[in-house]
């Protein structure tokens, strides 16, 4: 229909917190009122400090906490009606790839298992194709075949930040949301997930959300930039501009810090 | 001749697993002079941070130090009993470690923690001298934080606070273990100013552990690259930068700058670092590296010296 990949209107989640029985209820604003399109081929980064609801939009996108108020859209879908059982089919659309590949790939699966687990589960390929299947992603990401019987830990970070990615494009995601993706690896490393990354995204035709404090990898990354202070949304503009003329002054303040 | 603040030669270190004894720091040279800030550089599983902790004898039971000396001004760290150790460990020399909310105590106020720092070494200790040190890494409303525990506080305030309690007992020297990595990229600036600060001030030594050469080149005066368990490069932070010798140094350097610089596709270097399991008795940067030749593989290749740097590459034998 539109080529708008996902669009994000008046999203808000609040929090509702209690230290204990007795003590009264406290609302966090953790995420106010933001709104954002992200074209179909575009990457768009989101920066700010620790807290400032970076995260809560992931997790929102993806569906994994539910919005308190607000509306996403996928492909023109609103997804934030639908049930758990119908948000399943959509699930295979949008992805998400973490910081730290320990806590999600399970220590004791093999990475054939690992890949295999998503194609099965959304049902991507017929069964007797799913052994090459998992051979297409891993050369996909630049893995080779001799990888598949070894277990998460028997690999390098920056290999197992790989089988993540192939994780991600087995259910033929096309919307993928990228959680500081290479701030846990070696600068060495981080070149080489980066390259990945552009490399499927003209591949593939992704979309990605970049969630990132690294201002070189948004630089690298993304075609626009989203600044969060506190739960909103202070500024979004084109990479370019932003990184030269930020107009918030939250913004201004946040770019200047970077080290350079 | 005048004792550097810390001397360390040819330190070589094994940890102990199920099959045996295997070698992770395979040489490891360091002096500095007080007032100095020395930057350890290297990826994950290069053996920087298990040759700085040395400095603390913190490897315990697992591992051992299989041969070197250690020199803290004229004694030799290695040979001293735990007791002694004890009168210099947090109290001369002390450590930020990389993750604040671990390392700091959950259960225990912020106040009492400082304030044990110093009644362990038998310091004066007073509410005063630790809110003093509370001001002094930049902690607001010092009176509120003192009675608040960890958790309470966001993780620069906790970063913050490991650095006061490495600092509260003025020490010679401070190890700071990436003090910056688990912080706010906005906030990052902040705690190296306040590093730079204190070093400034008091003429406290650092040595960072880092694998970021951003921070590395904001704060240091020297580096030291590590690779496979061996020092490779040494040198001022400007003729590191500037022209570095060693092709992992210098590859490592083309992978940073071409990734601010924002090139599509990143320079990258291809291959893996070897893990401790595979170390053999040639150049660990072998396989990796563009300029090569046989004699690389003979032997591990000996530091050379030159002026104010050192390297370790066969090429250089032959200048």
């Amino acid at each position: 229909m539109s080529d708008i990949a996902l669009k994000v209107v008046d999203l808000s989640k609040h929090f509702v917190i209690r230290n204990n029985v007795f003590s009264k209820k406290k609302i966090i604003h953790a995420v106010r009122k933001i709104s954002f399109e992200v074209k179909s081929g575009e990457s768009l980064g989101l920066i700010g400090e620790s807290g400032s609801g970076k995260t809560t939009v992931a997790n929102l996108l993806l569906k994994l906490i539910e919005p308190s108020e607000g509306r996403i859209e996928l492909f023109g879908k609103d997804i934030t009606q639908l049930s758990e059982e119908s948000m399943r089919i959509y699930r295979g659309d949008i992805q998400i790839i973490f910081q730290y590949t320990h806590a999600v790939l399970d220590p004791k699966m093999t990475i054939s298992e690992l890949l295999r687990e998503p194609l099965e589960i959304h049902q991507v390929v017929a069964k007797y194709q799913i052994d090459n299947e998992v051979d297409r992603l891993l050369e996909l990401v630049g893995l080779s075949k001799s990888e598949k019987n070894k277990f998460p830990s028997q690999l390098s970070g920056g290999q197992n930040q790989r089988i993540l990615i192939a994780r991600a494009i087995a259910t033929r995601a096309r919307v993928i949301v990228c959680d500081e993706p290479v701030s846990a690896l070696d600068v060495s490393v981080q070149g080489q997930i980066l390259n990945l990354l552009l490399k499927l995204k003209e591949e593939l035709n992704l979309t990605y959300v970049f969630i990132t404090h690294d201002l070189n990898v948004v630089k690298h990354m993304c075609n626009r930039i989203a600044v969060m202070y506190q739960g909103e949304i202070v500024e979004i503009e084109n990479t370019e501009k932003m990184l030269s003329d930020p107009q918030n002054p939250y913004a201004q303040k946040l770019i200047k810090s970077f080290l350079t | 001749m005048k004792d550097k603040l810390i001397a360390i030669k040819d330190l070589k270190i094994s940890f102990f697993h199920e099959n045996g004894k295997i070698q992770v720091v395979r040489g490891f040279d360091l002096s500095m002079d007080s007032g100095e800030i020395v930057g350890i550089l290297g990826e994950s599983g290069s053996g920087k941070t298990v040759s700085a902790t040395s400095i603390l004898r913190l490897e315990d039971e697992a591992g051992s130090i299989d041969s070197g000396t250690v020199f803290y001004k004229d004694r030799n760290l290695i040979e001293l009993t735990e007791k002694e150790y004890r009168k210099i460990r947090g109290n001369r020399i002390s450590y930020v470690f990389q993750n604040a909310s671990s390392a700091l105590n959950p259960y225990k106020k912020i106040g009492l923690q400082l304030t044990e720092v110093l009644k362990n070494h038998q310091l004066p200790y007073s509410r005063t001298i630790v809110l003093d040190a509370l001001k002094g890494v930049g902690i607001e409303e010092v009176h509120m934080v003192y009675d608040m525990y960890p958790f309470q506080l966001s993780g620069g305030q906790n970063q913050r606070i490991m650095i006061a309690q490495g600092i509260i007992s003025k020490p010679d020297l401070l190890i700071a273990d990436e003090p910056s990595s688990s912080i706010d990229a906005s906030l990052r600036k902040t705690v190296l100013d306040l590093l730079k600060n204190i070093n400034q001030k008091s003429g406290m030594a650092i040595i960072l552990i880092t694998h970021d050469f951003d921070v590395a080149r904001y704060l240091c005066d020297r580096l030291i690259i590590m690779y496979g368990g061996l020092v490779m490069e040494e040198g001022t932070v400007n003729d590191i930068f500037e022209e570095p010798l060693h092709p992992y140094t210098r590859e490592l350097i083309e992978c940073a700058s071409s990734l601010t610089r924002g090139d599509s596709p990143v320079y990258t270097l291809e291959g893996t670092a070897p893990t401790p399991f595979q170390f053999k008795e040639e150049c660990p940067f072998f396989s990796r590296c563009k300029y090569r030749l046989p004699e690389c593989t003979l032997e591990i290749p000996q530091i050379i010296e030159l002026d104010n740097r050192k390297i370790r590459c066969v090429k250089h034998k032959k200048r």
